[in-house]
């Protein structure tokens, strides 16, 4: 549904986006991860056929954004990193000013304006001013307006920018549904996590480049070292267990806290159990054990830092 | 027309500006400056034996002039922030990202400020048609010094559009434009006369050309000042235009040598096109001439009906204060925090309630001003039109001005504390009816003391135009009626006594009208809560 050929954007001399290739499938919810000035924004707004790459072509759905965008923009809903709203509006207004650019007509834009009114929880607020509406409210509006032409593909710049954690969880929901529903959604954040759960497939960019690009699970391979273990030790002999596991090869950095081991060690489940059956083999007895699986956000801290370049 | 305009952009720009303050600020000092100008014009219209026609000519031509600079500032300041506000609330790519192509985001952003712009310079029309009262200006040079402020409204717009695309700041903008605008019109001012008229960007210049007459020959054709310098503003606008068009395309995309040539050649067809329906118009017939002039025996017949002024005063304070509380004291709309009524009409979708209850009464009250007039000349055509009636019919303009800025006041109403209580509402409507009809009512006051009776030479010098054979009854049976009617009241009250009285009891009017309209609605919306 979306294609990136070796797409070069430039400022000048800056160069915000090099030969970046990336496809996204239809339906898929894809989330652009990377810190402020990776190049983000460049590219979307390139897919949005607002910035014309130097070199490389964009394609949504078939269609070459550099040759076509008017048809590209029919296809396409597109939520800046920073927008603003006509505050003179009225919400409904609002939405339907945006249906009505799209070529709605006028049965069809009032049920699909009560619709997406109706799904960002607008309702109650349809006759309402939109400077009367909070921040919160007001990012749930541009999110109806994106909506309300139905389109096949969505391009989200930093949405959850500046919202409440009660906000954010809402726009996961939304992101959800929409991906569960066929619409291809193209989002991009600078805080991991808050993609990590409605994802289905992830790139890391950083410096015009893709670092990483695949499944959650996919890069947490690429990334190697991903699985965590906290193991409670007993008799105090937390330090000597640290030393034993110094000295096997699939573990990589042990903390000793109290009388806990923080162990990451390769995501395999026979290095886990070699490292278990070692610590027992050599007499240390383990209280318990807890594991959590290395997040995104620390793939995404090694692939920035390029550790894992 | 589709591709180059967005009827829903236009709607919302509409929309942001009318709704806005800015829309009562621009209508009430336009207005403000019109009631101003008219009335100064006519107390300082000479002595008791000039003409009544030689004022109502002196009077249209300041009030013309003062708003055709103010039509191009007017133009410049509307537009000047179109493209630069949505690139300040960072509106501009969600615009762009819908299908609207930059030229429909362009034109549609002139069109709504044209629009605005019409609907502020509209509301001096009932000054304007005032004048009629007063003689000396005819229907066509109404007509065309409408049409030449309509182009100078053009021209500053896309100066506005210009500045504003190319600056993408309204801080910058809206002062580069108003200043390059009047620039302009200075630097182009001594091409205002004869041949070079064409490349004429001066609005005063112009409009003293079409009132003393003249014409420029282009291709064979004559053509009056005027109209070559509304040519002018209409191509220079058209250049502008597409220089904004080209603005607002991203870079890659501009067509500036594809653009050029095409614009060439409209260019042509709209100037060949143009000249071709003047030089028609001279051949049928059309008078290219000064249309300010004395009127001829038949047009001071026509433009006579001494109780004219008289009826159209008493009609349109009768129709004010009964309209007043039907359009403008029940208009509360959505942007004042109230939820909106249901299956509310045109005209209050586009600008919101009051706005539209606003427009709608001017409009009716210039209707029915020149219904009137023409009923008057009708009956009274052979009577005697004189000062005394126009100073009676200029306190109508006063009257027109009081119920518009009530009207907009109400528009007001959402930014100012809104009394809770309904005791509390009548009284703060009443109050604000009092101190405008007390405010605006001064001058209609003065007017009526500063003019005595006409002298007898005037009227003779009046009487003298008839045409020959035509027997007037001189003075008419309505005006000996009407004197003695009149003498009768005077000598029982004061003059400013009556007048007061009045508002007094237009006011108590307005405000009773006003409490059981606001009744019945409070009683249908609890009759429709029970039924809920």
């Amino acid at each position: 549904m979306i294609r990136v050929e070796n797409v070069t954007i430039t400022y000048d001399e800056l160069v915000a986006v090099r030969d970046l290739s990336l496809e996204v499938g239809k339906g898929s919810i894809f989330g652009l991860v990377g810190p402020n000035g990776a190049g983000k924004t460049s590219l979307i707004r390139a897919l949005a056929g607002l910035l014309a790459p130097a070199g490389g072509r964009c394609l949504i759905d078939g269609v070459d954004v550099g040759e076509d965008p008017a048809a590209v923009h029919r296809l396409i809903g597109y939520m800046p990193d920073f927008y603003g709203v006509y505050d003179h509006l009225l919400v409904r207004e609002y939405v339907r000013f945006f249906g009505e650019t799209y070529g709605l007509t006028d049965g069809r834009l009032r049920a699909r304006t009560d619709e997406v009114l109706a799904l960002t929880r607008l309702t109650e607020k349809a006759d309402t001013a939109v400077g009367g509406l909070s921040r919160g409210m007001k990012q749930r509006l541009c999110f109806a307006r994106c909506l309300v032409h139905e389109p096949k593909v969505l391009l989200l710049d930093e949405p959850a920018s500046g919202i409440d954690p009660g906000g954010r969880y809402e726009l996961r929901k939304l992101i959800a549904h929409l991906g569960a529903t066929g619409t291809t959604v193209f989002v991009s954040s600078h805080i991991l996590p808050e993609l990590a759960d409605v994802c289905d497939s992830v790139g890391i960019m950083e410096r015009g480049e893709l670092r990483a690009c695949g499944s959650v699970e996919e890069i947490a391979a690429l990334a190697g070292a991903a699985r965590v273990a906290t193991i409670t030790v007993l008799d105090g002999q937390a330090e000597r267990a640290r030393e034993l596991l110094a000295g096997f090869e699939p573990v990589g950095e042990v903390t000793v806290r109290d009388d806990a081991l923080e162990v990451r060690l390769t995501d395999s489940n026979d290095a886990f159990a070699d490292m278990l059956a070692l610590l027992v083999g050599q007499g240390i007895r383990i209280g318990g054990v807890t594991e959590q699986k290395s997040d995104l956000e620390q793939l995404y801290l090694k692939l920035t830092r390029g550790e894992l370049a | 027309m589709a591709h180059i305009l967005s009827r829903p952009l236009i709607t919302k720009e509409l929309r942001q500006t009318l709704r806005g303050p800015a829309a009562l600020v621009l209508q009430n000092l336009l207005l403000t400056v019109a009631a101003v100008t008219a009335v100064v014009a006519c107390l300082g219209g000479g002595s008791g034996e000039t003409p009544t026609w030689q004022i109502g000519a002196r009077t249209f031509w300041i009030l013309m002039s003062i708003q055709a600079v103010m039509a191009v500032l007017l133009g410049a300041a509307l537009t000047a922030p179109g493209v630069s506000s949505e690139h300040e609330q960072k509106t501009i790519d969600i615009l762009r990202s819908t299908p609207l192509a930059s030229r429909q985001i362009a034109w549609s952003k002139f069109t709504g400020a044209l629009l605005t712009g019409c609907a502020v310079l509209g509301v001096s029309l009932p000054v304007a048609v005032g004048l009629f009262f007063l003689g000396g200006v005819s229907t066509t040079a109404l007509v065309c010094a409408y049409i030449l402020l309509f182009g100078a409204l053009v021209w500053g717009a896309m100066l506005g559009l210009y500045c504003s695309a190319l600056t993408r700041h309204t801080a910058a903008a809206v002062p580069v434009a108003i200043i390059g605008a009047l620039v302009v019109a200075v630097v182009t001012a001594p091409f205002a006369q004869g041949p070079s008229a064409l490349a004429a960007l001066t609005p005063l210049g112009t409009l003293l050309r079409m009132l003393e007459g003249g014409d420029v020959r282009l291709f064979g054709a004559a053509i009056p000042v005027w109209a070559a310098g509304l040519l002018a503003w209409c191509v220079a606008a058209a250049t502008l235009a597409e220089a904004s068009v080209q603005l607002l395309t991203e870079e890659h995309r501009r067509r500036l040598w594809g653009t050029r040539w095409r614009f060439g050649i409209l260019f042509l067809l709209v100037a060949l096109a143009a000249v071709g329906s003047l030089d028609l118009l001279r051949r049928v017939g059309y008078p290219y001439g000064p249309l300010i002039y004395p009127p001829t025996p038949q047009q001071v017949a026509e433009t006579q009906g001494e109780l004219l002024g008289m009826y159209t005063t008493a009609f349109g304070v009768a129709l004010a204060y009964v309209l007043t509380p039907l359009f403008c004291a029940g208009a509360r709309g959505p942007l004042d925090g109230s939820k909106p009524r249901k299956g509310y009409g045109l005209l209050e979708r586009l600008f919101g309630y009051s706005m539209a209850a606003g427009l709608r009464y001017v409009l009716l009250l210039t209707v029915v001003a020149w219904a009137m007039s023409q009923v008057g000349l009708l009956v009274w055509g052979n009577g005697l039109f004189d000062r005394w009636c126009g100073t009676l019919t200029l306190a109508f303009v006063p009257i027109v001005a009081a119920v518009w800025g009530f009207g907009k006041l109400a528009e007001l109403i959402g930014l100012i504390p809104w009394p809770r209580s309904d005791v509390g509402r009548k009284l703060f409507v009443f109050v604000l009816i009092a101190l405008l009809m007390a405010g605006w009512a001064i001058p209609a006051m003065m007017l009526s003391w500063g003019h005595p009776e006409p002298s007898a030479a005037s009227e003779v010098m009046m009487a003298c135009t008839m045409p020959a054979g035509v027997v007037a009854a001189f003075p008419s049976p309505a005006k000996v009626w009407a004197s003695a009617a009149m003498d009768r009241l005077a000598a029982a009250l004061p003059l400013p006594i009556f007048a007061a009285l009045v508002h007094v009891a237009g006011g108590l009017l307005c405000l009773g009208l006003t409490a059981l309209l606001r009744s019945r609605r409070t009683r249908k919306a609890a009759a429709h809560r029970s039924e809920g």
